[in-house]
């Protein structure tokens, strides 16, 4: 399956309902876990690969693979390696607590593997998730 | 939270803010019966460290009376 996603927040609640009508044949874990990667990685796409997202789309394929389901994401934005981004500090009291920081935390602790390329202008990203288990 | 079904981080932001709102006036909060998958996602991103997770009535009391 493959999305053509517009760079808008519009652009990944419609991504989402797709996803979620594509997921429902799998197990209930495995299809959260490709529902939050993908809410969570695109969302991140619209907010900083561009500076000026007007008009701009990325691509997200959904496939199988050896674990279970591979998610991949293609935008044409800056450079940027979710692999290599700083843990937040998930144990912080509630009142250092900041808005934002989450997703790609959660990304990484619901994914098999992630797996970054910058090819050329594009930023590649596959997330894989095991069908069963954690 | 029983009815919820999916939550991702923007979601989570948003209960963390609104505990912290709650924490500036001396209430506290906690989220009540998530559904399996919804509190496994809460607890990976460490939001049960701010905020207690209960299930059933007694157990939420109990939390919100801590």
């Amino acid at each position: 399956m493959r999305f053509v996603v517009p760079c808008s927040f519009a652009g990944v609640q419609h991504l989402g309902d797709s996803v979620c009508s594509f997921v429902k044949t799998i197990p209930a874990r495995a299809a959260y876990a490709v529902q939050l990667i993908t809410e969570e990685i695109a969302t991140n796409i619209v907010k900083y690969a561009h500076d000026d997202p007007d008009g701009r789309d990325f691509t997200v394929e959904i496939e199988p693979c050896e674990e279970g389901v591979l998610v991949r994401f293609v935008d044409e934005g800056k450079p940027f390696d979710p692999t290599k981004a700083p843990e937040p500090d998930l144990l912080a009291p509630l009142e250092d607590r900041r808005p934002g920081g989450l997703g790609l935390p959660l990304v990484q602790r619901f994914a098999a593997s992630i797996r970054y390329h910058r090819e050329g202008t594009r930023n590649r990203l596959e997330v894989r998730i095991r069908l069963y288990g954690a | 939270m029983s009815e919820v079904e999916f939550v991702a981080s923007l979601g989570m932001g948003m209960l963390v803010q609104n505990a912290k709102a709650l924490q500036r006036n001396h209430v506290r909060m906690v989220l009540a019966d998530p559904p399996q998958l919804v509190e496994d996602a809460l607890r990976q991103a460490g939001i049960d460290s701010v905020l207690p997770i209960g299930h059933g009535a007694a157990e939420v009391e109990a939390l919100l009376a801590a």
